[in-house]
């Protein structure tokens, strides 16, 4: 199943092959999963919503068609299963602040790590909620600016834009450990 | 510069992208719960087996279609039965006449009705709606009158009497077809009854100014 494509193996499932289903699940799981922690910010409900996601996948496989990338029409998929969640209840506060508390208290070889990933996590969370989503399709999706344009249902200039503009406020703190640091104490 | 995509993205950018998202994949570690996992297969592994949804073939939709079409039909027909009103068996007469009588009596309705409308807006100020709804009637007589069957015109001719005598006409005197009527008036001018002859001829010279009076009448 490794070789072959997402299309393939989505086609193979929706024929009744389980295992098809499952390489694809491999494939995808963390990727999507973290695109939806990285909006929500709220494990519980990205739990859910990671689950409703599928469901909503699952059920929609008849629908699909072979000559639409399957990565796209499945963050469309999810991305719209979050739309309307976030039209019922709106996002939850950022919850960084616990994620700063316990990223200091790991030993010490791993809060350099922890404590980075934090202040990234934090410097996507602060973003505008239409470069947030932009740039998570593009750091765990992969996906071209076609592709980011067509889920969020806009130009690809407008997309191209969003990009820009988040990449410049989180290229920093990936150049600049030490602003990072400074982050966090600012912070705390 | 092209990008995998095929979309351009300024160098700068795509270099921030690069290192971005390689600082992102490294720190970036949270993956669902196993149990979410196990979850999400097992939805997978029983949508899978379920059977597909059930299609209504064409057959179906179309008998279907025909089905809702007859019950739309007879609703159709039930209502306008049940919302019309009752008719008196005349009247229905008058509603429809048989096809050969309809085609002649437009072609009467043409010749007689413009002359009558003028009379009764001049005469009685009645309205338009009254001289259209007489014409059905006025139909039914010529058409019996102009029957080449002599019984039927005797009968045609005693219902204008009785319509005369009885005065359920307009005040402009009897409605008859002016052929039939003029061969009355000439009936009884031969018969030595002038002065009923002059009488109906100066009525039926109300009735139809227009109308070429036969050279018998004019002498």
């Amino acid at each position: 199943m490794q070789h072959r494509s997402d299309e393939q193996l989505m086609l193979e499932y929706t024929a009744g092959n389980v295992a098809a289903f499952e390489s694809l699940y491999a494939r995808y799981r963390e990727p999507l999963y973290r695109f939806i922690l990285g909006r929500v910010r709220n494990p519980a409900a990205a739990n859910d919503l990671y689950q409703g996601s599928w469901e909503k996948i699952i059920k929609a496989r008849r629908s699909y068609r072979e000559e639409v990338p399957f990565k796209a029409w499945m963050y469309r998929i999810a991305r719209n299963h979050m739309v309307d969640h976030f039209r019922r209840a709106p996002p939850p506060a950022d919850g960084t602040t616990e994620e700063l508390a316990d990223a200091a208290a790991r030993p010490d070889e791993l809060l350099e790590h922890a404590q980075a990933a934090v202040v990234l996590k934090r410097a996507i969370a602060q973003l505008p909620d239409e470069q947030q989503e932009a740039i998570l399709l593009k750091l765990e999706g992969g996906l071209g600016l076609h592709e980011i344009a067509s889920i969020t249902g806009v130009s690809s200039e407008t997309a191209k834009s969003r990009l820009r503009y988040a990449l410049a406020k989180l290229r920093p703190l990936v150049r600049d450990p030490d602003q990072a640091t400074g982050i966090i104490h600012a912070h705390k | 510069m092209p990008t995998s995509d095929g979309h351009f993205i300024e160098n700068e950018t795509e270099l921030d992208a690069k290192v971005v998202q390689a600082a992102y994949a490294r720190l970036s570690t949270a993956a669902p719960p196993a149990l979410l996992d196990q979850a999400v297969l097992n939805m997978a592994r029983r949508e899978a087996t379920s059977p597909p949804p059930r299609r209504i073939t064409s057959h179906q939709w179309m008998g279907a279609l025909a089905t809702a079409l007859v019950l739309v039909v007879s609703l159709g027909l039930w209502l306008q039965r049940s919302t019309a009103p009752p008719q008196s068996p005349g009247a229905s007469a008058m509603r429809a006449p048989a096809p050969e009588q309809k085609h002649k009596g437009l072609r009467v309705m043409q010749d007689q009705a413009t002359p009558r409308l003028e009379q009764s807006a001049e005469a009685a100020k009645a309205p338009m709606e009254s001289a259209a709804a007489e014409a059905p009637a006025q139909v039914m007589k010529n058409s019996a009158v102009k029957s080449d069957d002599p019984d039927t015109n005797s009968q045609a001719n005693a219902q204008t009497d009785t319509g005369a005598d009885t005065g359920a006409d307009t005040a402009a005197g009897p409605e008859v077809d002016p052929v039939a009527w003029l061969q009355r008036i000439i009936q009884l001018q031969q018969a030595g009854d002038t002065q009923q002859a002059s009488a109906e001829l100066r009525s039926f010279r109300t009735t139809y100014p227009d109308y070429p009076l036969p050279q018998a009448l004019l002498d």
